[in-house]
């Protein structure tokens, strides 16, 4: 017999059952084996205790969703039943009157998780309806106090607080004091940065540019459409001067968005910063700030635009091209007609015959006396540019 | 003597709100009953063209970008429909932009209402509808 079971059985029987009467004596074991069936128990008891734990959280989550999902829909009912029912009180300045806010209170909005759902659907209620709704949301946001304590955790250190109450307070259309906003908008979290940027826009009534003119960093494509949607929704806003923002030294896509909010807004006097800004030696914005011209209609810089022509790369000259072609004063006919007839590159003598036809009736003459003159190739641009259905697209 | 009449299920018109957007379908739908309407939620146009084949409704209202199939597609099915084809149908759409909206006026669209509504508006629009298709039906 190679073992001795008494030898191995501890006297106190407090080794598990299975060690006792398991057969095999476990000193007689080899070391690697006794660390094998270590590593093997602690193993299945980490997963146990793991699927334990998956299972109370589940049973937790379950639980916290059910809940959610009741407040949600007492949430709904009140507000449904006190803000958006009864549309013809909505028609008659219904929104100027006071809210009950007491069945709200019942709620229990001071807690943490309570307030958060609730301000989530008031701001879906501000996202899905207008009008008087979104106003006696907003007049309910304010009766409840809601702002107050949002512009208290604005102050707080935790990143994500800060941003989640600044979204709060920017789709609520409340407020925040425009010096701490202005630190925000260079913040290093890029959503605190962001939102703090939006909010600058929407609220400042002097100029909402401010911030563009200390940021030395790019703007993103994202950020950058955000930031103009703000701008075509602010009301009777006429842009401030982008004298400053519209230059050489200006990182570049900072200049981008000015130029396009030059063009949204139809402002001629940013006509002469771009001229001043197409000698860059960035191409891509080269050609953003010819295009802008173009597309404000810039008659006085049309002269400039064929001076420069000569000297400019070829993908330069096809954005001459196309923006004569919108400015549409007949002054560059005869230039366009030169390209047109002189130019060996099909896409130069496209773009030439595009433009042509952008300032129809002025140029009929014109187009006539190539139509006729013209030889194969040209006649056949030219028909194609006069296409009404190719162009339309 | 004031009698007052009790609102059955055959009286009340039924409509059909297709939208992905659970919040939006959620306020909408008890929105409408409150004011007497029969509401069927679609998640999607599959979800939406399997209702219409189904069951008659007096009027869809439909958002244009949602999965599996899309508003066009649900516009388009709505007209080929052999059984009602002229259910009047009401895009409620984010998409503001005129391509988008000609295309669903083009594809047979009775209203196209963008979002944020304005409830007062919004339901004045549905009533009208619903109405319009009592006296197609009569």
């Amino acid at each position: 017999m190679l073992y001795n079971r008494k030898m191995w059985l501890p006297k106190a029987a407090v080794l598990p059952v299975l060690l006792r009467t398991w057969p095999p004596a476990w000193n007689t074991y080899p070391v690697f084996i006794k660390i094998c069936f270590i590593i093997s128990m602690v193993a299945l008891i980490g997963i146990l205790l793991a699927m334990a734990d998956i299972y109370i959280w589940r049973t937790a989550k379950r639980r916290k969703d059910r809940k959610k999902l009741r407040l949600s829909e007492d949430i709904t009912r009140l507000l449904m039943n006190t803000v958006v029912m009864e549309p013809a009180k909505l028609n008659s300045g219904m929104s100027k009157a006071k809210l009950d806010t007491r069945p709200f209170l019942k709620l229990g909005i001071n807690d943490k998780d309570v307030r958060s759902l609730f301000v989530c659907e008031l701001i879906n209620y501000r996202n899905y309806f207008t009008g008087a709704i979104a106003a006696r949301v907003r007049q309910l946001y304010l009766d409840l106090s809601l702002d107050k304590e949002a512009r208290k955790l604005l102050y707080k250190k935790n990143w994500e607080t800060k941003s989640i109450v600044l979204s709060e307070l920017f789709k609520m259309d409340i407020e925040v004091d425009n010096a701490y906003l202005l630190e925000l908008t260079h913040h290093k979290n890029r959503y605190i940065r962001g939102f703090a940027r939006l909010s600058m826009i929407k609220f400042t009534k002097g100029d909402p540019l401010a911030f563009l003119r200390q940021i030395t960093e790019p703007i993103s494509q994202w950020e950058e459409f955000e930031i103009f949607l703000v701008f075509q929704q602010k009301e009777n806003y006429t842009l401030s001067s982008l004298e400053g923002l519209i230059a050489v030294d200006r990182e570049p896509s900072v200049v981008s968005l000015c130029l396009k909010l030059a063009v949204y807004f139809k402002d001629l006097s940013a006509v002469k910063l771009i001229m001043d800004i197409i000698q860059t030696p960035d191409l891509k914005l080269r050609a953003e700030a010819i295009a802008s011209l173009g597309k404000l209609e810039a008659s006085d810089a049309e002269a400039f635009l064929i001076s420069i022509y000569g000297a400019e790369p070829q993908e330069i000259r096809l954005v001459i091209l196309t923006a004569l072609g919108m400015i549409r004063s007949g002054n560059s006919l005869e230039f366009l007609e030169n390209e047109f007839i002189s130019s060996d590159d099909f896409e130069t003598k496209m773009n030439a015959s595009d433009a042509l036809i952008k300032q129809y009736p002025l140029s009929q003459n014109t187009i006539d006396k190539l139509m006729n003159n013209s030889a194969a190739l040209e006649h056949r641009i030219l028909s194609h540019s006069l296409n009404p259905l190719i162009n339309a697209l | 003597m004031h009698i007052k009449f009790k609102v059955t299920p055959r009286t009340m018109k039924k409509i059909l709100l297709v939208d992905n957007d659970a919040m939006f379908t959620g306020m909408v739908s008890y929105l409408l009953e409150k004011e007497q309407f029969h509401v069927s939620i679609a998640k999607d146009g599959k979800e939406a063209a399997s209702a219409l084949a189904a069951g008659h409704y007096d009027l869809v209202i439909s958002d244009m970008f949602m999965p599996y199939s899309n508003g066009f597609e649900l516009l388009n099915d709505v007209r080929k429909n052999k059984v009602n084809p002229y259910t009047p149908v009401m895009v409620v759409s984010d998409v503001s932009n005129e391509l988008s909206i000609a295309n669903c006026f083009r594809l047979g669209a009775d209203a196209y209402l963008t979002k944020p509504v304005n409830v007062p508006g919004f339901l004045s629009e549905i009533k009208n509808l619903v109405i319009q298709q009592e006296n197609v039906a009569a």
